[in-house]
């Protein structure tokens, strides 16, 4: 009986525990657009989804893309997605529905890097709802991670930033609040569809400008390993897979035009081996929208709203056939 | 990585389960299973290394045990025992030197003698030097009698790799743990909770308080120019660093070993309190002194050669100093491995010599000081008086730490003449302590000086002989729980935004 009543106590204090955990999390854990695409391709069918990196967030949008196709899409792309969670990220539209077709946006850079540890994982796989797809992730990709990622996730996040918006945070959360007001600034708006309208920018006041150019032998094994893995994933799913790489500034290409060129042999190579069209706007398709710096806001390569709905235009057009 | 992954947390459930599910007749074997997974799955290549240790020591000791038993006589049986002691000792020791230093010879000889000898990049494999310390100190104690030979290679398997002290320590004794491996545990949720409190204030240490301060002992002593006018408050933060880094590991390790009911030594007790030099090194890293105290102190100081150095000494200096020579020369020795131990530079060197050389010279002189004392109407218990001699302590150990956290001799005298020379504290804000940069270095000081702050608190009350867990323990269980949660919100609140550091003693 002793015994017994020790074990409750202590059951009642990991309850007690983890309810402290879940509403620190609650309310220090920042609403972020991540929230809002993990959460629609959750809830809602959609037809192509979009994978990829910050050029892909910012250069196309879903609408335009699929405008007279009668097909629905979402922009899931995000800056710091690395193959690792594009791939549990297509995993997750696959257990949720149905998609028929997912576009891979690539940015050779991110297949040369180890993921860092941190806020590039939780950015996603705090997202995830409870799923099979989310349980892989834990085990594949966030076991050899520090605990407190898994347990403390707002740690990541600076208390003198969080603690004003504790209030609101909490309240958006415990409402089931996906509303994208809050998830506008000066400098960009999001949009439903998950695509990222960013406000031009001169070209003096682009920032400074340092790329990580790609080698062929700094490639990650690991990182093609779970592109391997998307595609395999699409094919036992029946789902049509393309890739894009989404233009970029002039000045940037032919300043770095050889680590270009190594990428783009690399990649066209993977994609025609896998015979995944591959529409590469900065070489195949080059003339087929512009390179000019009044495109972008920065030399990165992310486009000003307009200029990214026209690309979005002409990316459906070839894509599509329209 | 040990201690701070998921992967590890999860590791420690599964092994718990297991443990506590199995018949008890059966819990040392859980332990050997979790230990050897746990050093393949962090170090596949490494676990020949482990098995060539554990295995040349369980042979050697069961020779040597059983060569001794069947000469009747200890002494004839020791004699001949000795070559397979030696043996054991070559081959456990040879492993650990070829690995450890062959780099380390291979650039001095190419310095020396101006060659282009290629340096060969040996992986050190996890833990081998506490491994290697543990199976040697084995070996000896059968030699010496102490123990008798296990014979059980499996049981003696896991004394070598019982996981929780692998990686950084403390250096166990057979004698100790051997018996707690045989023994049963009961599922006791006193223990648990004793364990998981441990390794709370072990997360604390080094997450909070040894992170932080490693983002500017990094800066600092990784720029020391640019940082010239900030040097001995890097060095402030080195002391941090590495104090809340190797104590909250070993913490952690010995709360680890608690939830399965193993009880490991400790290996700190409250270093910065220490007197003296000979003081700090019975409180800071406890296993190796005791170690180097049994194993090769004490043997060297009655070997025949000190003896007979000894008499010489005696002859020459009188029978007070005379006799002190051996020890001075013992005390250079252990510490000369000491510093190498710590890694093959001559700044780890440098750095254990020169704790030889104080100890050596405060030996040496004691009855001097004593007379000096006598005179000035010193009284050793005074509070004012202990504190002069913690400070003096405190200093002493902080410049040894110079030889310690910079690749070079010369970079360490740099660093040196900068903290005497220049005191420019703005310097500070160019630190970037933060995600976004200087606005979060009041933040980081603030943390790490409240951080600082309870420690202090918390080794005064120990120093005083209060048992803070077991006084824990007495409060009604939701103070108790109260306390406990907020420093366990405390470890991800107030820890620095980044990936965890690793644990410094886990490299030797």
């Amino acid at each position: 009986m002793r015994s017994f009543k020790k074990t409750g106590k202590a059951l009642l204090c990991l309850v007690i525990l983890f309810v402290i955990l879940k509403l620190l999390d609650t309310a220090l854990y920042p609403c972020t657009y991540t929230r809002n695409d993990v959460h629609t391709i959750a809830t809602q069918q959609k037809d192509v989804i979009l994978l990829g990196t910050s050029n892909g967030k910012m250069n196309i949008d879903p609408d335009l893309l699929l405008e007279g196709t009668g097909l629905s899409g979402h922009n899931l792309c995000a800056g710091g997605q690395y193959p690792v969670d594009a791939y549990y990220l297509a995993r997750l539209a696959v257990e949720k529905q149905d998609p028929k077709m997912i576009i891979l946006e690539l940015d050779p850079a991110y297949y040369m890097m180890e993921k860092e540890p941190g806020n590039n994982y939780l950015l996603f796989y705090h997202e995830f709802p409870v799923s099979r797809a989310k349980l892989d992730y834990t085990v594949d990709a966030l076991l050899g991670q520090d605990f407190r990622m898994l347990f403390f996730p707002f740690y990541e996040y600076p208390l003198s930033v969080e603690i004003p918006h504790m209030k609101d945070t909490f309240t958006q959360k415990v409402t089931g609040d996906y509303s994208v007001e809050r998830l506008q600034n000066s400098r960009q708006a999001y949009h439903e569809n998950g695509f990222i309208e960013k406000f031009p920018v001169s070209v003096e006041n682009f920032p400074a400008y340092s790329p990580s150019l790609f080698e062929e032998e700094k490639v990650v094994e690991e990182d093609m390993g779970y592109l391997r893995k998307l595609v395999a994933l699409c094919r036992e799913n029946e789902i049509e897979i393309a890739a894009v790489s989404t233009p970029l500034p002039g000045g940037a290409l032919h300043r770095d035009q050889a680590y270009f060129d190594a990428a783009w042999d690399y990649f066209g190579d993977f994609f025609a081996e896998n015979e995944i069209p591959f529409y590469n706007f900065n070489r195949e398709y080059f003339d087929a929208f512009s390179h000019g710096d009044d495109v972008f806001v920065d030399y990165d390569g992310h486009m000003n709203g307009d200029a990214a709905r026209a690309y979005s235009k002409v990316l459906g057009t070839i894509m599509f056939q329209k | 990585m040990f201690g701070t992954t998921n992967g590890f947390i999860l590791f420690i459930l599964i092994s718990l389960l297991l443990y506590y599910l199995v018949p008890r007749k059966w819990q040392w074997a859980v332990l050997l299973a979790a230990s050897w997974g746990y050093y393949l799955y962090t170090n596949p290549w490494a676990g020949v290394f482990l098995l060539f240790s554990t295995v040349v020591s369980f042979w050697c000791a069961a020779v040597v045990g059983k060569t001794i038993r069947d000469a009747g006589d200890r002494k004839t049986g020791k004699k001949k025992a000795r070559k397979i002691l030696l043996l054991g000792m070559l081959l456990d020791f040879g492993v650990l030197a070829v690995l450890k230093y062959t780099g380390f010879v291979v650039l001095n000889l190419n310095r020396l003698f101006h060659s282009g000898i290629s340096i060969p990049a040996l992986l050190l494999p996890l833990g081998i030097s506490y491994y290697t310390f543990q199976t040697v100190g084995y070996l000896l104690d059968v030699y010496w009698g102490r123990t008798e030979p296990e014979k059980n290679f499996f049981r003696y398997a896991l004394f070598v790799s019982f996981f929780p002290q692998l990686i950084q320590g403390p250096i166990g004794r057979y004698s100790v743990l051997s018996k707690q491996f045989e023994e049963t545990h009961a599922f006791s949720l006193h223990q648990i909770r004793f364990g998981l409190e441990r390794i709370l204030w072990g997360l604390f240490k080094k997450m909070v308080l040894a992170d932080w301060a490693a983002v500017y002992a990094d800066a600092i002593f990784g720029e020391p120019d640019r940082f010239s006018g900030i040097a001995v408050f890097g060095l402030l933060m080195y002391t941090i660093q590495l104090y809340g880094n190797f104590s909250g590991g070993i913490d952690v390790a010995l709360g680890v070993a608690s939830l399965f009911g193993i009880t490991l030594d400790e290996n700190f007790k409250r270093p910065f309190f220490a007197v003296s030099i000979s003081d700090f090194w019975t409180r800071w890293h406890i296993t190796l002194g005791t170690w180097m105290k049994d194993y090769v102190m004490f043997p060297l100081t009655l070997s025949k050669r000190m003896s007979s150095l000894g008499k010489k000494s005696r002859k020459l200096l009188g029978k007070k100093k005379g006799r002190l020579i051996p020890i001075c020369i013992s005390n250079l020795i252990v510490f000369f491995i000491v510093g190498i131990w710590h890694g093959a530079t001559w700044s780890n060197i440098g750095w254990g010599l020169y704790n030889g050389v104080i100890i050596a010279f405060s030996s040496f002189f004691a009855p001097e000081y004593e007379t000096v004392k006598q005179k000035l109407h010193i009284n050793d218990k005074a509070a004012g008086y202990r504190l002069f001699m913690m400070l003096r302590t405190f200093i002493l150990i902080n410049i040894s730490w110079y030889f310690d956290c910079v690749p070079t001799f010369g970079t360490a005298l740099r660093m040196m003449k900068y903290s005497v020379t220049r005191f420019a504290p703005a310097e500070l804000l160019a630190i970037p302590a933060g995600k976004l940069g200087t606005a979060y270095t009041p933040y980081a000081l603030l943390t790490l000086g409240l951080g600082c702050l309870l420690l202090l608190i918390v080794s005064i009350l120990q120093e005083r002989g209060l048992h803070i867990r077991e006084k824990m323990a007495a409060l009604p269980l939701p103070v108790e729980f109260g306390i406990c949660v907020i420093l366990l919100i405390c470890v991800p609140l107030f820890s620095p935004m980044a990936a965890a550091r690793g644990f410094i003693y886990a490299q030797f």
